[in-house]
């Protein structure tokens, strides 16, 4: 049986950029209450914040569904975070990484955040519950 | 997130970056920073004091060296910490634009 998951905490964001900062400092609480090691903080922050930025920029959603919500829990020394939108069905697993770039002429912009999200996570995963994408990332500690 | 410029010997320009760059740090300086990398023929950006960096913040280095590059320009990256250089090599950044830990080395890279 697994240990039992230790309170978990949610955070209610809005479809906007600007929430991302809220988002950064709460994360910041939730890991002082925790005790996190330094290095998960800064994995979580990154993989939340490049989750988030997607759905922001990239989902299409019906009116009235302006809601992201963002839970965090800790079994023993993994934590788990769960986001959820009402947004199209959307499995960022399904990407395919960017293409290295061989020259700076050559690179183009943008494109990494699922990449850094699939290799700062230690495990991910993407369900679709009724209307909503739901995305599963767990760390462990590196 | 703050940005400062100093002059150095040999017509080279230290950018020093201070901060979160993140998605609200990156939109916070990337219209100057862009100016400075394309308007300047050798660019030393001094990441020591940057905490935190996501794609965003790669996105505006990035456009940074191209626009340096297209103008015959060059940039390198100076002192990142573990990190902040784990991310800029999980990304391939390393590849394109050099990563240094030395001021004389990063100096050495981009004299004209």
């Amino acid at each position: 049986m697994k240990p039992a998951l230790a309170e978990m905490q949610h955070l209610v964001l809005r479809r906007d950029l600007a929430e991302i900062a809220r988002m950064a400092a709460w994360i910041d609480e939730q890991a002082r209450i925790l005790e996190l090691p330094e290095g998960m903080v800064f994995r979580l922050q990154l993989c939340l914040e490049e989750a988030i930025s997607n759905i922001v920029r990239h989902g299409i959603v019906p009116e009235g569904s302006e809601e992201i919500r963002l839970s965090l829990g800790r079994r023993q020394t993994r934590v788990t975070a769960w986001i959820e939108d009402e947004g199209q069905e959307f499995d960022p697993l399904q990407v395919s990484p960017p293409e290295p770039a061989t020259s700076i002429a050559d690179a183009k912009p943008g494109g990494l955040g699922i990449h850094l999200m699939r290799q700062f996570a230690t495990r991910i995963e993407y369900q679709r519950l009724g209307s909503r994408n739901r995305l599963v990332m767990e760390f462990a500690p590196s | 997130m703050e940005l400062a410029t100093e002059e150095i010997e040999g017509g080279i320009t230290r950018i020093v970056l201070d901060g979160r760059l993140d998605i609200a740090g990156a939109g916070a300086i990337d219209l100057r920073f862009n100016t400075l990398a394309g308007s300047r023929r050798a660019v030393v950006v001094d990441l020591s004091r940057v905490s935190f960096l996501a794609s965003m913040g790669i996105r505006l280095l990035l456009t940074g060296a191209k626009a340096a590059n297209s103008k015959g320009g060059k940039m390198v990256l100076l002192g990142p910490d573990p990190a902040v250089e784990k991310v800029l090599k999980t990304a391939g950044i390393d590849t394109l634009i050099s990563i240094h830990h030395d001021a004389a080395g990063a100096i050495a890279a981009v004299k004209p």
